[in-house]
């Protein structure tokens, strides 16, 4: 089965990646949360996950250090990071796929552009 | 077509069934006598019921039925503006479309696909807009209310109101074109997620608000950036959020709070404080708004247009820059269309370099050590996964009082038990059996009690922005430290303080600190210093707040007491009691605000108010200095750690918090003073001694000292030595108030069942230490 993570540190966010995924039909994923980057950290490190579905804007440690940390340990770094964010915008797109992320969404997005790009990952 | 989307048609299949389910019913029940109210909500329900399946479908790209269920949408969307005009006609078509769809949503279920009902659909799609063309007022149904594809009508924008949205939706609102928009947050929105919404908004808004306060205050000098930066995060956060709920005026006004902010954030704008005050602003509507949206289900923003008018105007009026990137924030497509001129937040370097040390050890050692259920998920049957982080539950705080009250009922009965006259104390079994029980009895009422505190921070925090408030209205610089947020406290107690701190840091700064000019005559600061603190001692919970302003004016207030007849004219009164006399009843008046510059407003009410909590008021007061004034109010522990004594026939239980030590004087240590009290020396020191026999006019064994046992009681000021006739034990036990017919007995604080159903009255010891 496969493991997805959200990273988000609104709770209620977390909730709709969730709902997107249910929706979505990912009725078979594991999903796990963490509410900020390092949380994340411990989460990789404890379990196998194939996706993480992030938020840029966190305390702690945010989206983009977590990106950064998981393409520089070999064991995380193929693993696909979604970013969900209301402060995208082209450059910030762009500067996130090129540190590795496997794609940038606006946030609110609708479940259907979340399976779109579920769809491009294989899990 | 591939499993998931088998599996995602099924699921849609079985919500949209049980729609079915719910609306049918209403549908015929619309044809029965109902009064409007019921009416209304029933047509509402109806329509949104058809609206999210509507949604699903167009979504699972079942054309025939999204179809047929948006004229079912189209014709109720008239009968919400008046829901008396339905008729038996328009309810048999209802119910056979609703007959349709169930039909064609059964056989997606065996077949995937809705194909094959064309004709049907046509002909109740047919009726549903002749029916809509014939009760409509407006012979012309515009075309979105008839094209099958239409977008929701504007007020899905607000998926909670259904009924009138308090707001239209502002010019700005971004455009959705994208087709992907359609009903996202009926298909998305939850009950939870409101209610996690509501609840996160409201701390983000909290968070917001304390940044913005310090910002206020630095005027743009030291860690501006940084309060600047929590402030935004808090605010970028809901903006997300409320973009999900479709919230859509929520969402625009925090998308203008997050643009101020970054402009202040880029050195763009100043940290004026006429910007901050509208960021302040700001926060109270959205506020309210949240409040609305918990209490009624409906969205209500008081000067939207007001205080959004005042952002663009900030915006624009101060920078060069596009307006906003309004509108490619929201759902926007996977590929970004337009490049924005907005620059990136410079954080994201410094925080890479902060959060990341470039070791090649990447879990740096402060990570905390996580509760992994994952383990579990894989049983989990349909993948509904488990959280890492449980999130909390809310438990209605009736709930929570019956479980401490039951477990008040257990610490009675385990001590009922474990000094059981009868048992046999001896047996080590027994013992071991009994220690067991005890430590579990009170590791259970310790998690009870903890259910029910709060840090007072909360409390505390919204006196940050009275104090900003009060002296900015009188032109007064004050600054206001808090010390202490974090202790804790039962949640009643902090409903109930927030009102006797308001009124007493309101006259703090209204009438306790000088202003600017006579400050610097004084040779102070211009800035007036408030202390707010608060800290358990014992078996109570102090909250100081201190001033260092002009002090109470003693004069004023005798001349004041005398004039309101409160005491007699000339008589000497230590300055303790001049201090008490403000807060007598019929001291303050309306007058005084104007003609008394002393304080004295409503503090009979704070009085009575802290007393209602079985607390108290002390005020100390150096004139020039400024004033203190601590409420010390008993934490409504329902259980304490207790030692027991006896005096005669009498046990009574001692606070072991209060207990410094217990001793049999000797004769050589026993002296009297030279005024004729009794004192003990302990190491060097001597202690006065209370009789409990002479307090409570009891028959002691010896009104000897030294063939008794003396407890040294004490508290923060002073210690006492207590005489009785001996020591029982340690007990914990559940205090009970004295019931109000025994009237207002001197020194007792309640009383207590012990384990042998006899009652025994728990001492105050404060009123003791202070008794002479």
């Amino acid at each position: 089965m496969s493991r997805i993570m959200v990273v988000d540190d609104s709770n209620m966010a977390r909730m709709v990646v969730r709902r997107c995924l249910e929706i979505a039909g990912y009725a078979e994923v594991d999903i796990l949360e963490a509410s900020n980057g390092k949380e994340a950290l411990v989460q990789l490190k404890e379990s196998s996950i194939d996706l993480v579905i992030a938020d840029l804007n966190m305390p702690l440690m945010d989206g983009e250090s977590l990106l950064q940390w998981m393409k520089s340990v070999p064991q995380y770094q193929d693993i696909p990071v979604i970013f969900v964010t209301s402060a995208k915008n082209s450059a910030k797109e762009e500067q996130l796929k090129n540190l590795g992320a496997f794609a940038v969404l606006g946030k609110p997005f609708h479940p259907s552009v979340l399976t779109e790009v579920l769809e491009t990952v294989k899990l | 077509m591939d499993a998931e989307q088998q599996e995602m048609l099924i699921d849609f299949v079985s919500e949209s069934l049980d729609m079915l389910d719910t609306v049918e019913p209403m549908i015929i029940g619309l044809d029965q006598q109902m009064n409007l109210t019921d009416k209304t909500e029933s047509v509402n329900t109806m329509f949104r019921l058809f609206h999210t399946l509507k949604g699903g479908a167009g979504f699972l790209n079942l054309d025939t039925i999204q179809e047929v269920t948006h004229a079912a949408e189209s014709l109720l969307q008239y009968y919400r503006k008046d829901p008396v005009a339905t008729d038996p006609v328009a309810i048999e078509i209802l119910t056979e479309a609703s007959d349709l769809i169930r039909q064609m949503l059964e056989q997606v279920e065996s077949q995937f696909g809705d194909e094959g009902f064309e004709k049907e659909a046509g002909e109740i799609i047919r009726q549903l807009q002749t029916k809509i063309a014939e009760i409509s007022v407006n012979p012309n149904p515009s075309e979105e209310e008839t094209a099958p594809l239409s977008a929701p009508p504007v007020e899905e924008g607000m998926p909670v109101s259904a009924e009138q949205p308090v707001l239209e939706a502002p010019e700005e609102t971004p455009a959705s074109p994208a087709p992907a928009d359609v009903d996202l947050s009926n298909l998305l929105l939850t009950p939870e997620m409101m209610q996690s919404f509501i609840q996160e908004a409201e701390e983000q808004l909290e968070s917001t608000e304390g940044s913005l306060l310090v910002v206020g205050k630095l005027n743009g000098d030291g860690d501006s950036i940084e309060f600047i930066e929590t402030a935004f995060r808090s605010i970028h956060t809901l903006k997300g959020n409320s973009g999900f709920l479709g919230l859509v005026p929520i969402e625009q006004l925090s998308h203008k709070m997050e643009s101020v902010l970054e402009k202040m954030k880029e050195g763009a704008l100043d940290f004026q404080e006429d910007n901050v005050q509208i960021l302040l602003k700001v926060v109270d509507i959205l506020r309210v708004g949240i409040k609305s949206l918990g209490e009624k289900q409906e969205l209500e923003l008081p000067d939207y247009e007001l205080v959004s008018g005042q952002l663009s105007a900030i915006i624009e009026g101060q920078s060069a820059l596009p307006p906003s990137a309004t509108s490619d924030i929201p759902v926007e497509p996977l590929i970004a269309s337009t490049p924005s001129p907005r620059p990136e937040p410079e954080s994201f370097e410094t925080q890479v370099a902060r959060d990341v040390p470039a070791s090649p050890e990447p879990l740096p050692p402060e990570l905390p050590p996580s509760a992994t259920l994952q383990e579990e998920g894989g049983q989990n049957r349909k993948g509904k996964a488990i959280p890492l982080k449980q999130p909390d539950i809310r438990v209605s705080i009736d709930k929570i009082d019956q479980l401490i009250n039951l477990v008040g009922e257990l610490v009675i009965s385990e001590a009922m038990v474990t000094h059981n006259p009868d048992v046999d104390m001896e047996s080590e079994r027994f013992v071991k059996a009994s220690r067991q029980l005890n430590k579990n009895v009170r590791d259970l009422q310790e998690v009870a009690m903890s259910m029910r505190m709060l840090p007072i921070s909360g409390t505390f925090r919204k006196m940050i922005r009275v104090v900003h408030d009060v002296s900015k209205k009188i032109s007064k610089n004050v600054e206001l430290e808090l010390q202490g947020e974090e202790t804790e406290v039962d949640r009643t107690l902090v409903e109930q303080i927030a009102d006797p701190l308001l009124h007493i840091i309101r006259n703090a700064v209204d009438h306790g600190i000088e202003t600017p000019e006579e400050r610097e005559l004084a040779g102070k600061s211009k800035m007036g210093k408030l202390l707010l603190e608060a800290r358990h001692a014992g078996n109570e919970i102090w909250i100081t707040i201190s001033d260092d302003g002009r002090g109470l004016n003693r004069e004023k207030i005798l001349n004041r007491a005398e004039e309101r007849g409160l005491i007699p004219p000339n008589t000497e009164f230590p300055d303790h009691e001049v201090w008490k006399m403000v807060f007598s009843p019929g001291f303050s008046t309306a007058e005084t605000v104007t003609d008394f510059s002393g304080r004295g407003v409503g503090m009979d009410v704070v009085k009575r108010n802290i007393e209602k909590l079985r607390g108290r008021v002390d005020v100390t007061s150096t004139p020039g200095k400024g004033s203190t004034f601590i409420l010390r109010i008993p934490l409504t522990l329902a259980i304490i750690e207790g030692m027991l004594i006896r005096v005669g026939g009498a046990i009574y239980v001692i606070p072991i918090e209060g207990i410094r030590e217990s001793l049999q004087p000797t004769e050589d240590v026993i002296t009297e003073t030279t005024d004729g009290m009794e004192v003990i020396r302990i190491r060097d020191e001597l202690v006065r001694v209370v009789r409990l026999h002479q307090l409570h006019y009891l028959n002691p064994d010896s009104s000897k000292l030294s063939e008794g046992i003396v407890i040294v009681i004490e508290d923060e000021e002073q210690r006492v030595c207590l005489f009785v006739d001996e020591v029982v034990g340690e007990r914990q036990v559940v205090v009970k108030g004295l019931p109000l017919y025994f009237g207002e007995i001197p020194h007792l604080a309640g009383c207590t069942i012990l384990g042998d159903g006899d009652i025994s009255l728990i001492l105050d010891l404060n009123s003791i230490i202070h008794a002479h």
